[in-house]
């Protein structure tokens, strides 16, 4: 029987991991990939068939300069110290990366209270950060930005990265690195022994000396598995809609004046070029419930609209949601609890994405700490080579690549212009795609204007090939999501051969 | 005999999309009223008299570049019978090659129209 | 890298990319198809109704029938064919960049272009349908390709988004495969396709059209579960209390066509509001050399139109290579404009008009009316005027006329469409 999640595990089936992690959401995967570089035996568990399913690519792609949150908050301490680290973390993983600017726009006079209170809170948490009156400049530096825009708070020191790449990356780099994956396992209860916690799954049972909670919008019920009750997660949804690339000249990211909810509807162009717009801010009791709504889509369109007036809405190509996992106690949950060797990584809304690195360096530092041993890996290996990147490799180099792999000569998404070649690898790569939403996430087919149109055929039976199922059991993203019921005519089921 | 009921057709010939109420009289001929046009009139009776289809459909085709070749029948057949006449072709398999316009299926359910390929299949190179 | 030298490279070997090029190789000219499918056809080869053929052929074919006709045509002649190619570059300059297996990237330098890419799939982002995104969403083009190419049932149940052709031809055939078509809805207030597939799709098999409906919320976490319709103002805008739950596995959209010109905006072509390029009565865009037909200059919905606007592009581009067209220098730029009714006409330039040319205005109304008639005007001149029983948005008209050099004022031609004078009617 088919199984969308897959064990990747090069130790033995009875082997205590010294750190389980619960959680492969960007918190998780920080974790992971901090651990990776000490000898260790490290687990991942995750509830979905693949990594990265959560907030954790249903979110605004940002990374914060770190002026919005209050100094003496674990908020404003990992978004602070873990900023500057991106550059070269994304460079070493390969992970797309703009360190384009934040600005924030006062569209009435009254607003301007608001960009000098930033601009207060970024002094004091040292971000650099200044205020724009001059609107000449503000449109000098961004073109399309509403005329209405009386100030602008403008930090340089803010980007845009592609969230779930990250996590993706993270987690090649742990699985480089010897840590196991346990995908498509949501856990279910944690017994704890004298010397480890025992964490089931419906299919494997997990042993770990010490656990770290990642688990995002589940993170308060994996915590009370273990008796503890420090603080109940809510879930706020977010919606988004994106642009097609091309569709407006946008340099910065875009945010409204703040309420005390939320950041607000932002304007962002994103590593590959399109636009987001999103996300609102509304209490959901399912915290599983993602999908977009009318009345939410309008709400963003409106908020576009304030700081980028006349969205071009027919260069719309898709709308998507996620969920903040919003703790009462009004900030992360990081740190030891009163249970020995069992560590939160909770509470992770925004600027979760912003921190986690810092986060996960944080939790390795802390597990050393409660006794962790933290022996250097021999032959760690901290940076991914770059994979083959049809669109951005130039002719010459793609002939000859061509000629000894004909695959990269076969365009497969028409609309991102990407070759069989890096969908295969994709696919064959640690941590390797399963499912259609996997090669959407690592390549990209299927993001692009025509969203699966041309390309889902091929698609369908290039995962049938390699992964040696009949084409009919390929699926979106798990068991529970197959694409198609089976053949027409009688057809044979068949795994694709050519 | 009981007087049979009117129907109401809705004429396809063109866009205008007539209402047409056809009747058939005791001495077996037919009441229109509505159509627009003698096309109209006469493929409302037809209609009403006994509706005819097309039949497009595919079957499997073995050893050839696809699984399924497009087929239809030569002229229209009994609407009544489509169902049928769909399952019978499905449960036939061809062989490639197999050239546009080919007889597959000759007098199909005895109704005096045959299945044709609609397009040129090669078979698979080894 | 592999250079191929040609006179006219055609873009796209469709129904239009094969009429185009058959055309233009009938001169004598060097012509080279590049297409990114394993076989020529385009979309005709997962048409496998009928319907195809009426005016060009005087018969009624099926897609790959009226493909066929053409893919034979083209093995008795010249044309030279590049299949499982993917152009990704064109330059202003006419240099294109294309990829495949075998010959690794290729560079063709033609003296001229004929751009028949046709047309992507409007899906569900683009018209903002709300909810989830989980599994069995497909636009309608895809699930008759996996239908009728591929041989893949994509469904068991299924809801369909617009009555357009595409989505009522869809329905029948679902419904003969087996699947259980619940439901078509559509926004407008009437039926956007044929009546023949309204009456032989959704009526032959009962299948409910609700209008004036819209899907509000697609409900599923992993596969399709069903959607909530809603009926709609004029504007468009959900009324509240219609809502309505429909069960169902699958969700197809036949929401409307947009024309393919990535690869035309690359080498400069400025497109109008057709979301094609704007062209001159040649099916010549603003770039010198470069033609454009097919559904990637206007969204077409007979095929027999396709061939004849492709022809005359080849035939053009051919008379371009061969030097026998005036320059850039001497276009008149003649304005053709929509009016009353009218949404957009093709061509928006007239450039190089005798008295003896003709003139093939393509247009359609906005919206569908009765006993109307075409008037093609300038300053107040009738130039030409055609009589219509009926006018639907759905049908594409076309009209042949020579205009009257002389009687052109401000450079200006406007095509109206208005009811008949009372005593016109029924003549």
């Amino acid at each position: 029987m088919f199984t969308a999640g897959v064990d990747l595990e090069p130790m033995s089936k009875n082997t205590t991991f010294d750190v389980a992690i619960i959680g492969a959401g960007v918190t998780g995967a920080s974790i992971a990939w901090a651990l990776a570089k000490y000898d260790l035996k490290v687990a991942v568990i995750d509830k979905e068939a693949d990594v990265a399913m959560g907030t954790s690519k249903a979110n605004s792609g940002i990374l914060h300069a770190g002026f919005a949150a209050a100094s003496n908050t674990l908020k404003t301490k990992y978004n602070v110290i873990a900023n500057p680290m991106f550059d070269k973390v994304c460079a070493d993983l390969k992970v797309p990366f703009n360190r384009c600017g934040t600005f924030v726009v006062a569209v009435r006079d009254t607003e301007m209270g608001y960009l000098n209170d930033l601009l207060r809170q970024g002094t004091e948490n040292k971000v650099p950060v200044e205020i724009i009156t001059d609107s000449k400049r503000m449109h000098d530096m961004e073109p399309e930005l509403t005329k209405d825009a009386k100030g602008v708070l403008y930090a340089p020191t803010g980007g845009i990265v592609s969230s779930y790449e990250l996590n993706l990356r993270l987690c090649e780099c742990a699985a480089m690195n010897g840590t196991t994956f346990f995908l498509d396992a949501p856990v279910t209860s944690i017994s704890i022994k004298k010397e480890h916690f025992a964490i089931k799954t419906p299919r494997k049972e997990v042993k770990a000396r010490y656990v770290v909670n990642a688990a995002g919008l589940f993170s308060d019920k994996v915590e009370q598995m273990v008796g503890l009750h420090t603080f109940n997660i809510t879930a706020w949804k977010g919606e988004y809609i994106i642009l097609d690339k091309g569709s407006i000249t946008l340099n910065h990211i875009l945010f409204p004046t703040p309420t005390k909810q939320s950041k607000g509807i932002v304007v962002t162009p994103t590593t590959h070029g399109n636009i987001l717009v999103g996300p609102n801010n509304i209490f959901y009791e399912d915290r599983e419930d993602v999908a977009t709504t009318t009345e939410g889509i309008w709400e963003i369109i409106e908020g576009g609209d304030k700081l980028i007036p006349n969205l071009p809405l027919r260069k719309v190509i898709h709308n998507y949601a996620g969920l903040r996992a919003k703790a009462d106690t009004g900030d992360f949950v990081i740190g030891p609890t009163s249970v020995e060797r069992f560590f939160n990584a909770g509470g992770i809304q925004s600027p979760g994405l912003s921190s986690c690195l810092a986060i996960g360096i944080d939790i390795a530092r802390m597990l050393g700490e409660a006794g962790l041993p933290l022996k250097s890996r021999s032959e760690y290996l901290g940076v991914i080579p770059k994979p083959f990147c049809l669109r951005e490799t130039p002719l010459e180099e793609l002939d000859a690549i061509i000629k000894q792999d004909p695959r990269a000569g076969h365009v497969v998404c028409r609309c991102e212009t990407v070759s069989e070649k890096e969908i295969v690898e994709a696919i064959q790569r640690p941590l390797g795609a399963r499912t259609l939403d996997g090669i959407k996430m690592r390549v990209r087919p299927q993001m692009g204007r025509c969203q699966g149109g041309f390309c889902t055929p091929k698609l369908l039976k290039i995962l049938s090939r390699e992964l040696k199922i009949p084409v009919e059991k390929v699926t979106l993203k798990n068991n529970n999501s197959p694409l198609l019921f089976g053949r027409t005519k009688g057809l044979k089921s068949e795994v694709w051969q050519e | 005999m009981t007087e049979a009921k009117p129907a109401e057709i809705r004429c396809i010939i063109c866009p205008n999309g007539c209402l047409v109420t056809v009747k058939e009289r005791p001495d077996g001929k037919y009441d229109t009223e509505g159509a627009g046009c003698k096309r109209g009139m006469e493929y409302a009776e037809q209609e009403y008299r006994e509706p005819k289809r097309m039949l497009i459909t595919t079957m499997r085709i073995e050893g050839g570049i696809l699984p399924v070749l497009p087929v239809r029948s030569t002229k229209e057949l009994p609407k009544d019978r489509i169902f049928e006449a769909v399952k019978f072709v499905s449960a036939i398999a061809i062989k490639a090659p197999v050239k546009m316009g080919t007889v597959l299926v000759p007098n199909l359910l005895n109704l005096g129209v045959d299945v044709i390929a609609s397009r040129d299949i090669e078979g698979k190179k080894k | 890298m592999k250079e191929i030298k040609t006179d006219i490279a055609v873009i796209g070997g469709g129904p239009g990319g094969l009429a185009a090029a058959l055309e233009a190789s009938k001169t004598g000219v060097r012509v080279l198809i590049l297409e990114r499918d394993f076989e020529l056809g385009g979309i005709l080869q997962q048409c496998i109704h009928n319907g195809f053929g009426l005016r060009y052929f005087k018969e009624e074919l099926t897609g790959p029938e009226y493909s066929q006709r053409f893919i034979n045509m083209l093995k008795d002649s010249d044309v030279e064919i590049l299949r499982n190619t993917m152009v990704i570059d064109l330059k202003p300059d006419k240099t294109i960049t294309a990829i495949n297996r075998t010959d690794g990237v290729i560079t063709v330098k033609p003296q001229a272009v004929v751009l028949t890419m046709g047309c992507r799939e409007r899906t569900r982002g683009a018209i903002n349908v709300p909810g989830d995104r989980c599994a069995g969403i497909f636009p309608a083009g895809l699930a008759q390709r996996l239908v009728n190419v591929e041989g893949y049932m994509p469904a068991k149940s299924v809801v369909i988004v617009g009555s357009g052709d595409i989505g009522m031809i869809m329905a029948r055939r679902l419904t003969l495969e087996g699947v259980e078509v619940k439901a078509v809805v559509e926004v407008l207030p009437y039926a956007a396709g044929l009546i023949r597939n309204r009456v032989q799709c959704l009526e032959d098999y009962k299948i409910p059209l609700y209008l004036c409906h819209t899907v509000t919320h697609i409900h599923g976490k992993d596969r399709v579960k069903g959607v909530t319709i809603a009926q709609v103002d004029d504007k468009w805008r959900p009324l509240k209390g219609t809502d309505r739950f429909i069960d169902c596995d699958t969700v197809l959209f036949s929401v409307g066509l947009i024309p393919e010109n990535e690869l035309s905006e690359k080498a400069g072509v400025v497109l109008g509001s057709t979301g094609g390029p704007v062209v001159n009565e040649l099916s010549e865009t603003n770039v010198s050399g470069i033609f454009a037909a097919g559904n990637v200059l206007q969204v077409h919905d007979l095929v027999d139109w396709v061939t004849l606007e492709a022809q005359r592009a080849g035939k053009n581009a051919a008379d371009y290579v061969k030097n026998l067209t005036r320059g850039v220098a001497e276009r008149g730029r003649i304005k053709v404009l929509p009016g009353d009714n009218v949404g957009y006409v093709i061509p928006q330039f007239i450039d190089y008009l005798g008295g003896d040319t003709q003139v093939q205005f393509s247009f359609r109304p906005k919206g569908p009316a009765k006993d109307q008639q075409t008037l093609i005007e300038s300053g107040g001149t009738v130039l030409a005027k055609r009589k219509h029983q009926h006018v639907i948005p759905s049908e594409m008209i076309n009209i042949v006329t020579k205009v009257d050099p002389f009687a052109i004022k401000n450079k200006e031609i406007t095509v109206r469409i208005v009811p008949q004078p009372e005593e016109e009617k029924k003549q």
